[in-house]
């Protein structure tokens, strides 16, 4: 353990802090905390204050369907998609169209939400009495929401921040491979579902969640994509290394405080508190040290949050390097760069590697990546 | 045992079963694993909810049934390490107390799942207790393979000279059948060769992608005949997503 590194880092408020919290909602040492390591804090507080500026995105499940075919489908029925970084993903830039068509159709809707960490999966949908008691004739001709439609039904995509894809992307997977890969917290399975499209099935994927109740969420996914490679397991990501199994790639996106996802979850500017920043840092610190030994000599490991805060970010990778020496941190190809200081605290110089996503700046959740390598003895 | 090979027998009613089905072939190639569950019952409503609930994992079945609040007597409240270890080698699934008939207690569920890895055996899945491996496909019954979507997914995709039993309806039927509805003659666009009264067939639509499987209520003859169900639905896609998130939110109950 780096004992230097007590967390969490509370920054004294200012006048200028205190008034941007009450404007926008927020707890006053989140603010003071953004003022100091968030570029243009102000214009992402209100960005994220202005609920138009949220971004959906979609990833096509290329084990079900190709790019092209799903495009054109979801084209024919409304939905504008747009190209990103990753050509898999896609923005939807109308996402609650079918929402509409159905509200304005005067029937009772429900509204089911799968939405955790930062895996946004947001929808409504009629109910089954609904349909019952509802006009049949029209029902042909109402649209669902894209997180209702046949094709998200049948699996061909999966609704999925483009932060979080760009995570998986990083794990150097080839079309295909025949790797081990460790995903150390898979529910709700949209990163593990990722990484079994990038195997094509082949390989084998370890799913891991401690939280059972989180389980039934991962195993609709994973049917629902039609993924045939994993194992998966109710097991803390804390005691992976008793497996006694060696991993090609980890994916460890850790469970963190999720100040990143406030945009879609604008509890977060006020349910969390230091102690849970704190709980959070040491369970990811135990986290990282487990995943890490169980990589393979010359193996991969992505460390990711959906958080802004060093302490579940900088602070963890630093924890890691301190303890391990073979632990290398390697380039990322998107994002802004890491932190290199905080407070008090002089990071390694190649934290600069890490990267670091802004809703204002990405038009992502906001997230954090880091790429560790384990270096050959 | 969490997780084993296949038995003789259980080969052969699969072979049986994927010869059926036109995709005899694919058998071979696929890692096939069994899970053995005792359940202390069946649900008595066969027709809507035994079928149907088939398809959802027992996992989520039985978080359903805490979060329902039925008898809750072998799982104190909320999961632990225990309770995972009691599920795999003798999961007991308490539904609904008034649904259960005598008879149907003690019931040996085999549930049947595919994997594309070969490299691990058994005794790596011994160790790791996994809560599942791979894909369902189906379950086996009174040495009867009861296919699940997952493998009606692969007739359809390995089985290109469609020569299954199938139909395919309307966009006015996928929207429905989604939520579970059962199908109408009118909404039937096309029936395969050779249906008979009781077959148990793969719903298409019009793409040709699976939207459920159903059993149907007359013969290849009479089975288009508007204004009434000749097909029951017995699991459809929405099973697995949207039947299941309202679920959440009412209690399986409210299901039944």
């Amino acid at each position: 353990m780096d004992e230097n590194l007590n967390c969490p880092v509370l920054i004294m408020g200012n006048e200028r802090s205190r008034y941007l919290s009450e404007r926008y909602g927020y707890k006053e040492w989140m603010i003071s905390r953004f003022l100091n390591f968030i570029p243009y804090p102000e214009k992402m507080l209100d960005y994220i204050h202005d609920g138009n500026n949220i971004h959906y995105y979609i990833r096509v499940n290329t084990l079900r369907t190709n790019t092209h075919a799903l495009k054109r489908r979801l084209a024919e029925k409304g939905y504008c998609l747009s190209d990103t970084i990753l050509k898999e993903v896609f923005e939807i830039k109308n996402p609650s169209f079918g929402d509409n068509k159905i509200k304005n159709s005067g029937n009772t809707i429900a509204h089911h939400n799968n939405n955790d960490n930062n895996d946004h999966d947001d929808g409504i949908v009629k109910t089954d009495n609904d349909l019952q008691s509802g006009n049949d004739s029209d029902l042909g001709s109402k649209q669902p929401s894209i997180g209702s439609t046949i094709e998200y039904l049948k699996g061909y995509y999966y609704i999925q921040d483009l932060s979080s894809c760009i995570a998986v992307e990083e794990l150097e997977i080839q079309d295909g491979q025949d790797l081990v890969v460790l995903d150390m917290a898979a529910a709700p399975g949209g990163k593990t579902t990722h990484i079994a499209q990038k195997l094509n099935n082949n390989g084998i994927i370890f799913a891991c969640d401690s939280n059972s109740n989180r389980l039934s969420s991962l195993l609709f996914n994973l049917s629902r994509c039609f993924v045939q490679n994993t194992i998966v397991l109710n097991t803390k990501a804390e005691e992976i290394n008793k497996l006694e199994l060696q991993f090609d790639r980890i994916l460890l996106d850790a469970p963190c405080t999720c100040e990143g996802i406030v945009m879609k979850d604008k509890s977060r500017k006020k349910s969390r508190n230091l102690e849970d920043l704190e709980t959070c840092s040491k369970r990811q610190k135990k986290m990282i040290e487990s995943g890490f030994k169980a990589l393979k000599p010359n193996g991969l490991m992505i460390y990711c949050t959906c958080s802004f805060a060093p302490e579940e970010n900088e602070m963890i990778v630093q924890h890691l390097l301190s303890i391990y020496k073979d632990a290398k941190i390697e380039p990322l190809s998107y994002g802004m760069n890491g932190l290199t200081s905080f407070s008090k605290y002089q990071f390694s110089e190649k934290m600069i590697h890490t990267r670091r996503f802004y809703p204002h700046i990405h038009a992502t959740n906001g997230f954090f990546i880091a790429k560790i390598r384990k270096r050959l003895e | 045992m969490t997780y084993r090979n296949l038995t003789f027998i259980e080969e052969t009613i699969l072979k049986r079963s994927f010869n059926t089905w036109g995709i005899f072939e694919l058998f071979g190639t696929l890692r096939i694993l069994i899970r053995e569950l005792i359940l202390d019952a069946h649900i008595s409503n066969k027709k809507t909810t035994t079928s149907k609930l088939d398809a959802i994992p027992n996992e989520i079945r039985r978080d359903n049934s805490l979060r329902s609040g039925s008898n809750i007597s072998n799982f104190p409240g909320k999961y632990n390490n225990d309770d995972v270890k009691s599920f795999h080698t003798s999961t007991k699934v308490h539904l609904n107390g008034n649904e259960i008939s005598e008879c149907e207690k003690n019931t040996k569920r085999i549930e049947v799942f595919v994997h594309s890895n070969f490299k691990y055996d058994d005794m790596l899945f011994k160790k790791f207790r996994p809560v599942i491996i791979g894909l369902k496909i189906g379950t086996i019954k009174n040495k009867k393979f009861l296919p699940g979507l997952n493998y009606a997914e692969l007739v359809v995709k390995y089985n290109g000279n469609m020569d299954y039993p199938h139909v395919i309806i309307n966009t006015k039927a996928e929207n429905l059948i989604v939520f579970g509805r059962d199908i109408m003659g009118s909404s039937i666009l096309y029936v395969s060769n050779d249906i008979k009264e009781n077959q148990q067939v793969i719903i298409l639509n019009h793409n040709k992608e699976v939207m459920g499987l159903g059993r149907t209520r007359y013969s290849r003859r009479l089975i288009m005949q508007p204004n009434i169900i000749t097909i029951d639905t017995i699991q459809d896609i929405g099973t697995y997503y949207l039947k299941n998130e309202n679920r959440h939110s009412k209690g399986i109950d409210h299901l039944l």
